[in-house]
């Protein structure tokens, strides 16, 4: 774009230029036109540089994780490293054996199996209520007016500012009382105290911006309120609500404080304090602690692949939390 | 719509149809009822958790009044802390801000391989902090981490470094893990704001002859100013509220060299079990957060008028 661009604007005929612009001589002229050259050959030897060190920044880290995770254990404790191991898969296999055994967790890689079940429920149960609440609420706010339905979708944003830790407290007494403390409904309360407002907020914006006409149609038509939005707008919103039960399942998967705090059980294990606590036994094996955490980095991975569009209207729109 | 101006369907009210207002009603209270319950009470019941002596597993509560947050205010780990936390979230968030930034930039210049790049960029973002504190630590691991052993082979240093026992370096290293974390979000923000600064400025400034580093600071600049605005409130709040790597990395040391606010308010909850003046730290940085976020969205606010 800029070679051409360039070419046009400053080589172009002198006579559109403004008259300030003092005219050139053919050697002054063949000057530019070679530090013009040089320039783009800077810049783009520049840029190479910079994609890699952007292609360093972004995937060293990964690759140092996988590399371990993917290695025998003498190969992880060799010094120096072995740099391009062949690839071995034992500590992958290490932790799913323990899947299809009924044997009790004997050390903490056999918790990473029952951690990704417990998660797997809680966030799917999580984005599932975030997207039928949000969906009814979100579009109650961005279609219809009644006292409140400009001013409680604002609360809601600023409510997006208080931190987990202010609710830390509360919920660990409540949820203890009830007898919920190390049950996946506590945390699924829990999550869902952190995804609903966010959720509510896209899903009013997504609404607004599907055009209004197929609703009005629908309404003249004879379609009832009721009808005209679980028929007309909620297939309309679909792609929405996916992104929002997405990003739910993503929040609460990645949660770290509610679970670690409200599920302290070895039966009631989620996935975060899972891994995190092969940590404390990384001296026995590394490569279980990389596998594992790779093991539980995946959903969000993929769903993260999939929604980032979304993600970036979203925040734009106003919100300011993930 | 046709010229005859028709009144608008909304406002046309079916016999035996619910009104507006009520449908919207029923719509909302779930989700509201759901926010009130799971949000504004456990809020309220925090501040009355704080005005009380409460230790874990006791079934009697004494009221203390303001007495938890005097005592926080003037305990000796309190400044430090702050200090510790807003220097944190000050690192996060210059960092976050120069690699988004960039990454942004170089994206929005057209090469080969730059949509693919842009594609997998997302992915660090997508890891929770729990399993970026586990990389880093691999990483930085004194006696078998990769980062030594490169080092090592470069002839940069002779001997491995126990980059974990200085809490300074460890408060670098989680800073630089929560920005790797963070960035991709940034870089995408960036880049969505890049794509709507007009071509016809950057032509004209090219015309009067001003260059690169002029264009990007007179131009591109100032129309990012809302990004970086958005961009530094997310980063600045997630270096405020850190937790997990220092909980798996550090347990707030060396000494007290990594204890953060957060830190210092689980350790005295759900360490030493005082359940009150626990909540009383987090409300103090509850407020502490409402205050950036405030400050932030009133600069937010001015630079529209601007």
């Amino acid at each position: 774009m800029s070679a051409v661009g360039d070419r046009v604007v400053t080589g172009g005929a002198p006579t559109q230029r403004p008259p300030r612009a003092p005219l050139m001589s053919d050697a002054e002229r063949a000057r530019m036109r070679r530090r013009r050259a040089f320039g783009r050959r800077l810049r783009r030897v520049l840029r190479w540089f910079a994609v890699a060190a952007m292609c360093v920044w972004v995937f060293a880290p990964f690759y140092f994780l996988l590399l371990v995770a993917f290695q025998t254990k003498a190969d992880s404790l060799r010094t120096p490293p072995v740099w391009f191991p062949k690839p071995d898969f034992s500590n992958f296999t290490k932790i799913l054996d323990h899947a299809f055994s009924s044997a009790p967790a004997a050390n903490p890689s056999d918790l990473i199996v029952p951690g990704i079940r417990n998660s797997a429920i809680v966030a799917i149960s999580v984005a599932l209520l975030n997207v039928v609440l949000g969906a009814s609420a979100g579009y109650a706010f961005a279609r219809l007016r009644f006292r409140g339905s400009r001013a409680i979708p604002l609360a809601l944003l600023g409510s997006q500012m208080v931190p987990a830790f202010a609710l830390l407290v509360p919920y660990y007494i409540v949820l203890r009382n009830l007898g919920l403390t190390n049950t996946r409904l506590g945390v699924v309360i829990a999550e869902l105290s952190i995804t609903l407002p966010f959720t509510i907020w896209l899903l009013r914006s997504y609404f607004s911006n599907v055009p209004v006409d197929l609703e009005r149609a629908a309404r003249i038509d004879g379609c009832g309120r009721l009808q005209t939005f679980l028929r007309v707008a909620l297939p309309l919103a679909r792609p929405g609500l996916i992104a929002v039960g997405l990003f739910a399942f993503m929040v609460s998967w990645n949660d770290f404080l509610f679970q670690v705090i409200l599920n302290s059980n070895v039966d009631a294990i989620m996935i975060q304090p899972a891994i995190a606590g092969l940590y404390n036994v990384r001296e026995q094996s590394f490569g279980i602690m990389a596998a594992g955490s790779l093991l539980a980095a995946l959903p969000t991975m993929v769903f993260a692949l999939v929604t980032q569009r979304y993600l970036v209207r979203g925040l734009m729109s106003g919100a300011g939390k993930v | 719509m046709s010229a005859i101006s028709l009144p608008r369907p909304r406002s046309r009210r079916r016999r035996g149809e619910v009104p507006e207002s009520v449908f919207g009603y029923g719509l909302v209270a779930p989700a509201l009822l759901v926010t009130l319950a799971l949000l504004a009470y456990p809020l309220g019941y925090s501040f009355w958790v704080s005005l009380h002596d409460v230790t874990l597993g006791a079934a009697h509560w004494r009221w203390v009044g303001l007495d938890n947050y005097r005592d926080v205010l003037s305990d000796p780990l309190f400044k430090p802390a702050l200090l510790r936390t807003l220097l944190f979230a000050f690192a996060v968030t210059v960092v976050t801000l120069a690699v988004g930034l960039g990454f942004a930039l170089l994206l929005d210049d057209d090469f080969r391989g730059r949509n693919l790049l842009r594609g997998i960029l997302i992915i660090p973002w997508s890891l929770s902090q729990v399993m970026l504190a586990l990389t880093f630590g691999w990483i930085f691991n004194s006696t078998y981490g990769p980062l030594n052993g490169l080092l090592k082979q470069f002839g940069v240093i002779d001997e491995y470094v126990a980059w974990f026992a200085d809490g300074k370096v460890v408060m670098g290293i989680m800073a630089l893990g929560l920005a790797w974390n963070l960035a991709p979000l940034a870089t995408l923000l960036f880049l969505s704001a890049l794509q709507t600064v007009p071509r016809e400025l950057h032509k004209a400034a090219l015309v009067d002859g001003a260059g690169p580093l002029r264009r990007f600071a007179l131009i591109t600049l100032p129309w990012l100013r809302e990004t970086v605005l958005i961009v530094t409130i997310l980063a600045a709040l997630n270096g405020f509220l850190v937790f997990a790597p220092i909980y798996i990395l550090t347990g707030g040391g060396p000494g007290t060299d990594t204890t953060l606010l957060s830190w210092w308010g689980y350790e005295t909850g759900f360490r030493n079990l005082h359940l009150g003046e626990s909540a009383a730290i987090f409300y103090v940085m509850t407020v502490l957060v409402g205050a950036i976020a405030l400050l932030t969205t009133w600069a937010l606010g001015r630079s529209k008028d601007a």
